[in-house]
């Protein structure tokens, strides 16, 4: 069971989807976004309990064990003596705050762009026309890289219901799209994670993220173009 | 220079922004340029230079621009600028305003929609329709119109840019090619049209041409602009260009110079047609129960008569006989005497050899037969523009046009083909109106919709194209569309029933009034449920939008200051400077003008790319952009209509309308409520539709300024083009016609050069001919051309003081050497220019280009800048030609910016004298 939720995201109507979904290569990628958008997000409990355990690689590798390209997910681990406080806390500092100057490695995409206005204004547009808008319960902007990876997840999740073979292929060619133009900021994310002293576990966490993301891509330029 | 005049030379130019924008679209390129600006203001622009070269080869559309485009922003702050919401307090015209609120304009307009509803009916509100303003401007008022069920008067109808012949030829008007397909043309013909002043960022392509080998001829009468660029001038006598064309092709097929395969597909010229009556063999002739659009040829390769093929143009073995007479039996029994359209074709040309059309055109008759053997020899394509369908008789000159390059295989072929009008499919354009909500997921749903209608109609006609269907499906929505041709709207309402009456301005042909003639076409539902406001509906609020009917009105100003002004309750002008029609209103709403809006431009496809405006600066003053009056104007007739209870109402169709709802349904619940998320709409739709290419979005655009177009899409008007566009490839017109075999949209499914319904055949234009100019305006004896000018088009960019400063800056006649002498008149002095239509004053140039009885007066001006402010739409009637009211007759039949009844105006006759 695929219980359907988003994080920064509502689906237009309210109301969230509950349904069954068949094992195969969408939902792969569905499941590895889905994964990979909670990585991305400030680690709760669970997130965590994985941390500590070394367990991300590995759920990350079952949840993609029906991808149709070959990726090596890896795998980091925080000391056993960290706390879920301290995780965050050096989550915060490295990607939403920072000390001097901001954070070393923001997850707002539209940082990266030059003109962030202008970038928030695209994505929330591509949210729209894809069904979804701005949830006003969760604070994260819209170019934040969980929201952009649950929307990655969404485009994915609408391609394996949809009805239409037409919509399906729209749902394909926007992930394209998306992957092309929107979550192409990544590299630097990673750049900004390689100073001396980030933790293994975080520079894993944005070297995993822009590693698959840029495999997708590559997948789905390649389905598109056939 | 001091260091602070260089500074403050240096800070003039000094930019903090640049975004790209176009223009109008005026002469159809809509241009890219950047914009510069700083601090919300903008500084200048240029000609952007974005476009990638397309075919290896082949020139890049760079730079398109012109002088009107590069001064663009000089009007921004124009003295004519429309600054704030103003109310009339004198007579109409005085030019006695009060400046008023946004809130008390709108409620003024709002309260008179609502009491026009209540009196009159919504029909009773008239939009006259535009394309000036740009796709949002257009999107606006259309969506309002149609919320309210009111009435929008087709702009094809208003401005006649529509090329009847090709339509009476193709069953559609959208024929043009790429503009950088010219490269490939061998022969350029630059007919009825002068590209050197009116399509200035394209018309390198005939130059370039010109260096690449191609033979360029300028066919006019006078030593145009345009001849300066050509090999070959061939001065012609005006309005005579059909027995011209009529002359090539008689000697192109007396001297079998023409394409036989390529007529035998093509062409309606081998179907069988009855001797006597000249009229089609139809199936229920022939068999009980056959469709009436089932036609018949004679195949040689079987020696019996098959029914010509409906669904493909493929010859696929037949060998259809173009000469001889044949028999066949009906199934009532009777004998039939037939033969084909080529042999009445050929019996017709009998009449224009060379040497007897070179009468009628004043053209030595080896030059006919040289240009005949060029056309049929090289890959022709003509350059006509929109001349021609201004003239009383441009049909027949645009039927035997398109006869010729038919009989010489020049179309479908690169660097073949006509130039006139060419619209792209923007689909998510298209797609917005039927959309109930915003999203990728009602796009989809609309479009297998659409799907779904379109296989409904096929199984109706298993055989048909899907442009053919796309057509059928139009056709039905036009049936509950605002949309209606002016024609009867300016018959019944505006005061043309006594000129259009005239018989001495009208053609020889018609054996009744045209009065009678729309009597008739009318009681026979012929424009059913389009008349609208109907005769015995009182116009109660006229809308002008982006548009200056006062100016261009064919009759002169006062036929609708007489005869319309005075019934309307409320006269609205939407509009960015005081025009001669803003000078008309009542209330006065203040637009947005480019650079201060985004915008898509018109889906033209002269350069196959998307015409993309960004904001650059803030509208000037309080104007707004029509996507927000018409968004305040829902919303405030929305509110005085839940005061003062008037809620529902029932529309001309008997639909249910509702206006406590109104300001929620234009914006669909708030999801179109900014204009940049409609724009995003149509284009990420437009993706969709397979007419933009993947990542072709608003972001794409800003960054790029243009994108070109990747397909044609799903709807008619887009597929008439019949094109596939390759991305390396200059797109040809009429591809999947020449190469596949795909039927043309007509009654024939074939080019129909044989329009056999009784009005035609009645007036002796069953076929192709040459008809004299009507008397327009009375006997006099000079023949006025005109066409836009080099300074404007339109009066768009009349009161650029810039552009004002590189011309004589006040309107200009200009008037052969020696009429000039015959009449003692003198370069530069004012004339009178006269007829029984009326008069007016213009200044007059003296040149030995223009031919003896010919005076030209380039369009565009203002009726102030003439003494006592008349122009020289007060010589032109307007004249409709009566043929134009027959529909219902396989594709002559209304559709929007198509096929219907329009004014003519020009070729009329003048006499001119010293002021």
């Amino acid at each position: 069971m695929f219980v359907y939720s988003l994080a920064g995201l509502k689906v237009d109507g309210g109301a969230l989807q509950e349904m069954e979904l068949e094992d195969n290569e969408i939902t792969a990628r569905l499941g590895v976004y889905q994964a990979l958008a909670r990585l991305a997000s400030l680690p709760d409990a669970d997130v965590h309990h994985s941390a500590v355990a070394g367990e991300w690689g590995a759920q990350l590798t079952e949840a993609g064990h029906l991808l149709p390209f070959e990726f090596d997910f890896g795998t980091a681990s925080v000391d056993a003596g960290v706390t879920p406080e301290e995780l965050q806390a050096e989550y915060i500092r490295v990607f939403e705050v920072g000390v001097n100057g901001g954070p070393p490695a923001p997850l707002y995409g539209g940082l990266y762009a030059g003109d962030r206005m202008q970038r928030l204004e695209e994505v929330v547009r591509f949210y729209e026309y894809f069904g979804l808008s701005t949830s006003a319960e969760d604070p994260r902007p819209a170019d934040h890289l969980a929201t952009e990876l649950e929307f990655m997840k969404y485009l994915c999740f609408k391609e394996a219901v949809s009805p239409s073979p037409r919509l399906q292929a729209s749902y394909r060619r926007a992930q394209h799209d998306f992957l092309e133009r929107q979550l192409t900021w990544l590299p630097k994310l990673v750049e900004g994670t390689e100073g001396g002293n980030t933790w293994p576990y975080l520079r894993w966490v944005a070297g995993t993220i822009s590693g698959f993301v840029e495999a997708d891509a590559r997948y789905v330029a390649g389905v598109v173009a056939a | 220079m001091t260091s602070a005049a260089a500074s403050r030379y240096r800070d003039r130019w000094t930019w903090e922004r640049s975004t790209f924008a176009t223009h109008c679209l005026n002469c159809l390129a809509t241009c890219p340029y950047r914009v510069y600006s700083r601090d919300g203001q903008v500084l200048f622009e240029e000609p952007a230079a974005v476009f990638e070269q397309v075919q290896e080869g082949v020139p890049d559309l760079n730079p398109m621009a012109c002088q009107k485009g590069s001064a663009w922003s000089v009007q921004l702050g124009s003295p004519d600028r429309l600054l704030y919401p103003m109310r009339r307090k004198g007579e109409r015209g005085s030019g006695e305003w009060e400046r008023i609120s946004w809130d008390e304009a709108l409620t003024e307009v709002a309260d008179a929609l609502i009491e026009a509803i209540d009196f009159e009916g919504p029909e009773s509100i008239v939009f006259e329709e535009t394309v000036e303003g740009g796709l949002l401007a257009q999107a606006a008022y259309l969506r309002f119109a149609g919320l309210l069920g009111a009435t929008t008067l087709d702009a094809n109808g208003l401005i006649n840019d529509f090329p009847a012949g090709h339509h009476i030829t193709f069953g559609k008007f959208s024929c043009a090619s790429s503009v950088d397909d010219t490269f490939h043309s061998e022969l350029i013909l630059i007919w009825h049209s002068n590209p050197a002043y009116t399509s200035i960022p394209y018309a390198h392509f005939i130059t370039e041409g010109r260096y690449h080998g191609s033979k360029v001829v300028c066919i006019a009468p006078d030593y145009s602009p345009s001849a300066l660029i050509a090999d070959t001038f061939v001065p012609i006598r005006p309005a005579t260009d059909a027995a011209l064309a009529l002359a090539m092709c008689q000697v192109i097929i007396e001297e079998g110079l023409f394409d036989r395969e390529f007529v035998q597909s093509q062409t309606d010229l081998p179907l069988l047609v009855h001797r006597e009556s000249g009229r089609f063999l139809r199936g229920p002739e022939l068999w009980a129960g056959e469709r009436d659009d089932q036609f018949y040829w004679f195949d040689e390769a079987t020696g019996a008569i098959d029914a010509a093929p409906r669904g493909s143009l493929a010859l696929e073995g037949s060998q259809p006989a173009l000469d001889g007479t044949f028999e066949a039996t009906a199934h009532d029994g009777t004998e039939l005497q037939l033969t084909t359209v080529w042999e009445l074709l050929r019996a017709r040309l009998a009449a224009y050899t060379p040497e007897a059309a070179g009468e009628v055109c004043g053209i030595n008759p080896e030059v006919i037969r040289s240009l005949a053997l060029d056309v049929a020899s090289k890959r022709t394509k003509i350059i006509e523009g929109f001349n021609t369908p201004k003239y009383y008789h441009g049909d027949l000159m645009e039927r035997a046009m398109c006869l010729l390059l038919g009989l010489t295989g020049n179309w479908g072929r690169p660097g073949t083909g006509i130039q006139g009008l060419a619209l792209a499919g923007l689909d998510g354009y298209m797609l917005f109106g039927m959309k109930q909500k915003r999203g990728v997921a009602e796009t989809i749903r609309v479009m297998e919709g659409v799907e779904a209608a379109i296989e409904g109609l096929r199984t109706l006609d298993p055989e048909a194209s899907d442009e053919i269907l796309g057509y059928e499906l139009l056709q039905r929505g036009v049936a509950a569309g605002t949309a209606s041709p002016p024609a009867f709207f300016h018959f019944y309402h505006c005061g043309y029933k006594d000129t259009w009456n005239t018989e001495a301005w009208s053609g020889p042909g018609m054996t009744r009034s045209f009065e009678e003639y729309v009597s008739d076409a009318t009681r026979r539902g012929w424009w059913g449920g389009l008349v609208k406001p109907g005769p015995s509906t009182d116009p109660q609020v006229l809308f002008i939008v982006a548009t200056n009917p006062v100016r261009r009105q064919r009759g002169g100003s006062d036929t609708l200051l007489q005869n319309l002004w005075p019934r309307l309750e409320k006269v609205v002008v939407v509009e960015n400077r005081m025009s001669a029609t803003a000078l008309q209103a009542d209330i006065l709403l203040p637009a947005a003008m480019q650079y201060e809006r985004p915008n898509l431009q018109y889906a033209i496809t002269h350069s196959f790319h998307v015409g993309f405006s960004e904001q650059a600066c803030p509208p000037a003053g309080e104007a707004r952009t029509e996507w927000e009056i018409f968004k305040a104007l829902s919303q405030k007739v929305q509110e005085r209509a839940i005061e003062s209870g008037t809620t529902e109402y029932l529309d001309g169709r008997r639909q249910q309308r509702r206006l406590d709802t109104l300001g929620e349904a234009f914006t669909a619940q708030g999801a179109y409520d900014k204009e940049e998320t409609v724009l995003d709409e149509w284009l990420r739709d437009s993706i969709e539709a397979g007419t933009l290419p993947e990542g072709a979005t608003l972001a794409r655009l800003r960054e790029r300024g243009t994108a070109r177009f990747s397909g044609l899409g799903m709807f008619a008007p887009g597929l008439s083009l019949a094109s596939t566009i390759e991305p390396d490839q200059t797109v040809t017109a009429f591809q999947w016609h020449a190469e596949d075999g795909v039927p043309f949209p007509t009654l024939t499914r074939r080019a129909q050069f044989l329009i056999d319904h009784p009005w035609f055949i009645e007036a002796d234009e069953a076929l192709p001919c040459h008809k004299e100019n009507p008397s327009i305006g009375g006997e006099y004896p000079l023949f006025v051309t005109s066409g836009h000018s080099r300074w404007t088009v339109h009066a768009v960019s009349m009161g650029n003081r810039i552009l004002s400063d590189t011309h004589r800056g006040e309107p200009l006649g200009i008037l052969g050497s020696s009429d000039a002498e015959a009449r003692g008149i003198s370069d530069g002095e004012l004339v009178r220019v006269s007829n029984d239509r009326g008069s007016y004053t213009i200044r007059v140039r003296v040149s030995p280009r223009v031919r003896p009885g010919q005076f030209i007066v380039y369009n565009g001006w203002e009726p102030h800048m003439f003494p006592s402010w008349k122009g020289s739409n007060e010589v032109e009637p307007g004249m409709v030609k009566w043929l134009h009211l027959v529909s219902r007759y396989g594709h002559l039949r209304y559709l929007p910016f198509g096929w219907q009844p329009v004014p003519a105006d020009r070729g009329v006759y003048v006499e001119v004298s010293k002021a």
